[in-house]
């Protein structure tokens, strides 16, 4: 006489349920419909041993809860037709959501077995798998499947009758704990359950409490109808504990219930369940950390590192930025020779090729900077960076992941602050994540870096390397007392979590660092084209009109008349003279004089550019400003080139160069500005050291200003930085002024 | 809508978001909730946005593909994260 | 069964978690990694400055300040602490 026993077939959609299904009934089955709904009912027969199995498939779930039909018709089946066993049908590969299932299975105690599923994809994935140890923590046998090939069906089938066997279907609730604030809730409402069998209608207690509190309508109903008055009093449990969460937690009992589920199931996985291969990896990434975040030698190793990045980044950095800045030159030399004279051509060579051509001389660098930082993150060395410093960040009211967005804005000098900004993304408290979004513009980008390299070669001019190491060093501590400051008054409040993993070591893909570096590098771009260039031409038009007026202009144009006047007798006297006494060719000499002739008129030229420029719009503007600036000891120049950092800070040194009457002058290339400035009196070691404090530290730049709207989704903070920046600039750079001088 | 951080549904992410799940709209009812915290969309959760379309939203959840409905991808609430 | 706040193990102690009183993000993220009760743990370093501190849970490695650790109570693995 052989036994029969009911087993029930339950699993996501997707993981290769009903082919479970198929390969233990073959053709023996049956279609029909659960009364009243439209949801199918699939049946078959199987065989296993001396059983015969009653295989009922349930609908494909993610999960038992009330909201859709299938889970209902799924979890009556389970509890109301009390099936001998049920088997879990679940995705190898997606183990985790699939788990979900499996735990509400187990709470409600039907006995259980897994069909690990879909095991071939899951080893194409390099998953593996050990079935023993899952069924230990589950406290279920597992039994490996690819149902696709029937591998496995006979054993699952077997596994499931012996379970039918012995349980009889008798339910062994799994019991999880829901953390202090609902576990206490749970067994309040379980201890009502519990005196009131009317209600339970028998239904474990405890389940339906936790039904409860998920809020399931279906349960609540049936409460209500069964016995008013304990529904009522649950009612009250579950409002005062949703309450209660809703307040000091800010989230929802089924949201603390699922996440401690998924928390129960990511404990399972993570206890030698899955493996990507990655033992043998952890095991020496530790030792190697050892070394790397030794209490001595992992900061000295960490400095050793980023110093060495910086040196390369300038020496591997230059060949291919040399190549921009010829590059722009040669267009705007094509262009200025392909243009007619006047406005057109002066708009397009000075205002368009200039502007952006200046910005984008800048891509190179901007690689190889980010390229280093997705090489880091992806070795797994940026983590340990954010774990030796997260103590020292913690002290300015920082977290030890705002050292990444520090580092992308130009922490080791050079880098851009629009990626940086987006960056502080990673920081999870919104406290935290403001404070490095405003404090980040102060590094060193990559477009202050020519500025810097002006002023450091001007003033000191001897040691420019251990210059521009200190005036990182000094942003950095800027940034970081700035944000103590904004942490300690405006945004203060506790800090993110630091529950972080260290990924184990590993060699990063070229790919994979380029798609990071290429990201971040677009940005940049991004900005230069679409912020730099209406500003270019807005700043050009500010420098260009008005024009001179027409009184002096004709002054300039008659002294260019009789320098070439004089020039023309005296270059033919000199050939004649020269002829004679000498066998120097006449045409040498004539070239001679040519020469001397174009330098004369350029004289004229460039200080009829300056006078031009001071009657522009933006040259009024910044003699305006004088009253103010030279407190800092800056004149209408360099208020005007400063002026024009606000859309891009490498402009001003180019501004600064035509305001200067060098004509157009090459950030690369400001040797002449740096001999101009360094003869110029005006130009003291005190308004050098201002000028390098006030240019750190001043507004960001637009298209940094546009991102940080962005991130923090206000225009409030965006405006915040401008002001704030350019106050406590200004403030330093007086301050240094009027110290040393 | 808190003024310090931008929450906007799911189904307003344009493709490839990463996104975290900050709450439900209030109008998310009981049972609604209940499904979605089941499908592993819980507050705190990181999130990617395949594609969002008017027939439904296609989501990348602690390591799995889903598809959920607009009309539910509506009623969750999130900001941007990247990384 | 004595337990002990987690910030008390030396490093290179084994030990076995016995409780987590924390809740809200902390209590998510913790529990996210896979930390708890009954997890097994070894403590393989801490930053330079002391904080936070490193452990190792079977084949992955997480790092925890030391005032979230204070939220765990463990039980020592091993009979004497270094």
């Amino acid at each position: 006489m052989s036994e029969r026993l009911t087993i029930a077939l339950a699993g996501n959609p997707n993981s290769g349920k009903t082919t479970v299904f198929n390969a233990l009934t073959g053709a023996r089955q049956h279609v029909g419909n659960y009364p009243g709904i439209t949801v199918e009912r699939k049946e078959g027969t199987a065989r296993s041993g001396d059983a015969d199995l009653h295989v009922v498939d349930l609908p494909g779930t993610y999960s038992l809860t009330a909201y859709s039909q299938e889970e209902l018709v799924a979890r009556h089946v389970l509890i109301e037709e009390k099936p001998d066993a049920a088997i879990n049908v679940v995705n190898a590969g997606v183990l985790e959501r699939n788990l979900y299932l499996t735990v509400q299975l187990l709470e409600i105690g039907v006995p259980l077995v897994v069909s690990l599923n879909m095991m071939d994809e899951a080893k194409r994935q390099g998953l593996s798998i050990n079935a023993k140890r899952l069924a230990e923590l589950l406290g279920a046998p597992v039994v490996e499947t690819v149902a696709r090939t029937g591998r496995g069906v006979p054993e699952l089938a077997a596994a499931a009758a012996q379970l039918g066997r012995e349980r009889k279907g008798e339910l062994q609730p799994l019991l999880i704990s829901y953390g202090p604030d609902l576990d206490q809730a749970i067994a309040d409402m379980a201890a009502v359950l519990d005196a009131s069998p009317a209600a339970t209608a028998g239904y474990a207690p405890r389940w339906l409490a936790i039904k409860h509190l998920e809020g399931d309508a279906e349960i609540i109903d049936a409460l209500r109808s069964r016995d008013a008055e304990t529904a009522a009093r649950l009612e009250a449990l579950s409002a005062k504990v949703a309450d209660h969460c809703h307040k000091t937690l800010g989230t929802y009992p089924e949201a603390i219930i699922a996440d401690y589920r998924y928390g129960f199931i990511a404990s399972i996985l993570k206890q030698d369940v899955v493996q990507l291969n990655r033992i043998d990896r952890v095991a020496l990434s530790d030792r190697i950390d050892t070394v790397l975040t030794h209490a001595l030698l992992g900061p000295l190793i960490m400095l050793g590192v980023l110093y060495g990045i910086y040196q390369f980044t300038f020496i591997v950095g230059d060949i291919p930025m040399t190549w921009m800045g010829d590059f722009f030159e040669w267009l705007g030399g094509v262009a200025g020779d392909a243009l007619p004279d006047g406005d057109l051509k002066s708009l397009i060579v000075s205002g368009v090729i200039d502007g952006v051509g200046g910005v984008l001389g800048f891509v190179p660098l901007i690689v190889i900077i980010f390229l280093i930082i997705a090489f880091l993150e992806d070795s797994g060395y940026m983590a340990r960076i954010a774990y030796m410093l997260d103590r020292l960040f913690r002290m300015f009211g920082l977290h030890g992941c705002s050292v990444m967005p520090f580092i992308v804005s130009g922490g080791i000098a050079g880098g851009c602050a629009v990626p940086g900004v987006m960056a502080a993304r990673t920081l999870r408290s919104r406290r935290e994540r403001l404070a490095t979004i405003l404090t980040a513009p102060f590094m060193t980008c990559g477009a202050k870096l020519p500025v810097f390299l002006m002023l450091t070669a001007i003033f000191f001019p001897d040691n420019e390397a251990q210059a521009m190491f200190i005036v990182t060093l000094t942003a950095w501590a800027v940034a970081l007392l700035v944000a103590k400051g904004l942490r300690s008054t405006i945004i203060s409040g506790p800090s993110t979590p630091f529950v972080m993993e260290l990924p184990p070591y590993r060699l990063p893909t070229l790919r994979g660092m380029c798609i990071h570096a290429w990201e971040r590098t677009w940005q940049f771009i991004k900005r230069a084209t679409t912020v730099v260039l209406p500003i270019s031409i807005l700043l050009w038009a500010a420098m260009t009109y008005p024009g001179l007026p027409e009184e002096e202009a004709a002054l300039y144009e008659t002294r260019r008349e009789e320098i070439r006047a004089a020039f023309q007798p005296a270059a033919e006297a000199v050939a004649e003279a020269e002829e004679q006494a000498a066998a120097r060719p006449v045409a040498e000499l004539e070239d001679e004089a040519a020469e001397a002739l174009d330098e004369a008129l350029a004289v004229v030229d460039a200080e009829e550019a300056m006078a031009a420029l001071k009657n522009s719009a933006a040259g009024r503007f910044g003699v305006a400003l004088e009253g103010v600036s030279s407190l800092a000891g800056y004149e209408w120049r360099t208020n005007i080139a400063l002026a024009a950092g606000f859309a891009a800070k490498e402009v001003f040194v180019a501004t600064l160069g035509t305001a200067y009457s060098l004509g157009e002058t090459d950030p690369e290339e400001s040797a002449p500005l740096i001999e101009r400035l360094k003869s110029d009196p005006d130009w003291t070691m005190a308004k050098g050291v201002s000028l390098i404090l006030f240019m750190m530290l001043y507004a960001p730049c637009f298209m940094t200003v546009f991102t940080i709207r962005q991130e923090s989704g206000s225009w409030g903070w965006a405006v915040f930085s401008m002001v704030f920046n350019t106050g406590l600039a200004f403030a330093l750079a007086v301050a240094a002024f009027q110290i040393l001088r | 809508m808190c003024s310090l951080c931008s929450h906007r549904p799911l189904s307003d992410f344009p493709s490839g978001s990463r996104v975290r799940i900050e709450r439900f709209c209030d109008c998310a009812g009981g049972n609604c909730r209940c499904r979605l915290c089941a499908l592993g969309l819980t507050p705190g959760t990181l999130v990617t946005v395949d594609s969002a379309g008017p027939g439904g939203c296609r989501l990348k959840v602690r390591g799995a593909d889903l598809v959920i409905g607009r009309g539910m991808a509506e009623k969750v609430l999130a900001v941007p994260f990247a990384q | 069964m004595n337990t002990i706040g987690l910030r008390r193990l030396a490093v290179g102690q084994r030990a076995v978690i016995a409780r987590i009183q924390a809740s809200g993000e902390l209590g998510r993220r913790i529990r996210d990694m896979g930390l708890t009760q009954g997890s097994e743990i070894e403590v393989v370093g801490r930053a330079p400055l002391q904080d936070p501190v490193a452990l190792r849970v079977k084949n992955f490695t997480l790092t925890l300040r030391n005032n979230e650790a204070d939220h765990i109570q463990v039980t020592p693995l091993d009979p004497a602490a270094s």
